[in-house]
């Protein structure tokens, strides 16, 4: 009955482990209906009961299916949704995505000096990207370079998010630690938390793609705040959530660092927006949509992106280096 | 589809309707369990499913999407009591276990057939928007004395009794319901004759009278069905 409908009927051969995440294993695999095609596949198990499967998991996967019919460009298309065994208790399914071979984390690896040209481009898709989950209602809630893609052309698309819920039942059970790197201080404090959340792991990254290494490496959540506050300063006391068991007296009076110390060769549009993502206080964060209006991002990057000098060359720096606010002419 | 099917799926969404009102579902839970429904029997036939066990899964499936969730225990008693008018309630026991059971099950059924695809664009918030636009071009007095509002609200409900929603874009079946209101009422939009584009260019670009006709003939032919059937 079920191989009438074409969908269903697709063969996946499993050829060997990307990852092994906090949310279970991530197979690449073999498309055998699609010309051999690789995809990527992610095994999850969905709680089953009496009243059928949870309400969040049904949404977060149908909110998933529904936002591939917009195919956007920065988000890693959902190509399939597989069902394996299902018992009374569990359901498993598989999520089958489109393959790509490298993260941003790998991408910073094999490049040396990115320049702040490529920078500026990476920054502008992960910001339309993030926009695109947020209008759609979405918190990604676990950006970093591990879970951000990019392709061989240079496009950067967004993995592994709206499935914080349905995650959230395997959670319980693993002891993988989950990078507290890129958490923004309200979520470590276990307070409320929404979109903001997204905008200062997109400014740990921002930063990240100048220093290349993570801005802030905790060992542990005090150790992250601790961190975080030596770069930003401890927050007033009336910014400190009211909500949350961690008296604002346990840490010690920092005062903010300038953001161009840490940060070599910081141009001064570049460090008013990261100074923007890592605000404390969510409400007054920017958003990725104001993000992508901000000064930054005005010189006109589609005709930079066709043509070829998006490698680093001893060119593009001088250029960085003489960028003023009128456009330079390459 | 045959003519007979498409009176038995006439019937079925019915059914489901009134089952929904008597669980509280709003409108849209309503539509989405109507177009739950419809897009199971686009890929199975009748003959090798039972329509009411679909439809009360789908009742209970778009409970869940649409984040307005009622107990399955309420779906298949008050499910069960809409059926079996003449029968007595629904007694706790092996039969209403049963009824439990393949609900249950149905529902993984239903989300595996439809790959999850069971959270849709509906055409009410923009039919809503429009109708609040287009009232402030008539006068107070004569938008109030027009059932516009409730006359195209009519309209797209009834339209989920077939499955034309599922064949245009949302924003167009709004359109064809709102110019469906204004035919069947006789009114014109106010300046309709001294416009240069016609009030609908406004609400959607790519919209055009053709693609309206054909909405609105296919609406039209639900009201032949319940012509036929009653």
């Amino acid at each position: 009955m079920m191989s009438s409908d074409p969908e269903q009927a697709r063969c996946y051969k499993e050829v060997s482990v990307i990852g092994n995440g906090a949310y279970g294993t991530v197979y690449k695999a073999i498309d055998l209906k699609n010309e051999g095609q690789f995809v990527a596949m992610k095994n999850i198990r969905i709680q089953n009961s009496e009243e059928g499967i949870p309400m969040s998991a049904i949404r977060e996967i149908s909110s998933l299916r529904q936002l591939e019919k917009y195919e956007h460009p920065n988000i890693v298309r959902l190509l399939d949704v597989q069902f394996g065994n299902t018992s009374s208790e569990e359901v498993g399914l598989t999520l089958v995505f489109e393959y790509i071979d490298q993260d941003l984390a790998t991408f910073l690896e094999r490049s040396s000096s990115l320049g702040s040209e490529k920078i500026r481009d990476l920054m502008q898709q992960l910001l339309t990207g993030v926009d695109f989950l947020h209008s759609n209602r979405i918190v990604h809630r676990d950006l970093k370079p591990q879970n951000i893609l990019i392709t061989r052309g240079g496009r950067l698309k967004l993995a592994d998010f709206g499935l914080a819920r349905v995650y959230g039942f395997q959670m319980i059970l693993t002891s993988v630690v989950v990078t507290l790197w890129y958490r923004a201080p309200e979520v470590i404090l276990q307070a409320r938390y929404a979109t903001p959340v997204d905008s200062w792991s997109v400014g740990c990254i921002f930063g990240e793609l100048f220093i290349r290494r993570p801005m802030f490496c905790g060992q542990s959540d005090i150790d992250q705040l601790m961190k975080i506050f030596e770069v930003v300063g401890l927050p007033a006391k009336s910014e400190w959530p009211d909500t949350v068991s961690l008296p604002w007296t346990s840490f010690k009076a920092l005062s903010p660092q300038p953001l161009d110390r840490i940060i070599t060769d910081l141009d001064p549009q570049a460090k008013d927006l990261l100074e923007k993502f890592l605000v404390f206080n969510p409400h007054q964060r920017i958003c990725a949509y104001d993000a992508l209006n901000h000064p930054y991002f005005k010189d006109d990057l589609d005709s930079l992106r066709t043509s070829s000098s998006l490698s680093v060359s001893e060119s593009d720096s001088s250029i960085t280096d003489s960028r003023s606010d009128t456009p330079v002419s390459k | 589809m045959g003519d007979s099917e498409a009176k038995v799926h006439f019937h079925v969404v019915r059914f489901i309707h009134e089952a929904g009102m008597k669980l509280h579902l709003k409108s849209i839970p309503l539509s989405t369990a109507s177009l739950i429904y419809h897009m199971f029997f686009q890929k199975n036939s009748l003959r090798e499913f039972d329509p009411y066990l679909i439809a009360t899964t789908a009742l209970y499936l778009s409970g869940k999407t649409e984040e307005a969730h009622v107990k399955l225990r309420d779906v298949i008693n008050v499910c069960y009591r809409t059926l079996h008018k003449t029968k007595p309630p629904l007694e706790m026991g092996e039969l209403f276990w049963a009824l439990r059971d393949s609900v249950s099950n149905c529902e993984l059924f239903i989300l595996r057939m439809l790959q999850f695809r069971v959270m849709l664009d509906h055409p009410h918030k923009y039919l809503l928007h429009y109708l609040k636009f287009i009232r402030d071009w008539f006068e107070p007095y004569k938008w109030d004395n027009l059932p516009i509002t409730r006359t195209a609200w009519a309209i797209l409900r009834d339209s989920y009794h077939g499955s034309v929603s599922l064949h245009y874009p949302a924003e167009h079946v709004a359109i064809a319901v709102l110019y469906l209101t204004f035919e069947s009422l006789g009114v014109e939009p106010p300046h309709t004759n001294v416009c240069r584009s016609p009030w609908w260019k406004v609400f959607a670009e790519d919209v055009t009278l053709e693609r309206i006709k054909s909405i609105i003939i296919e609406i039209t032919k639900t009201y032949e069905l319940e012509d036929s059937v009653s």
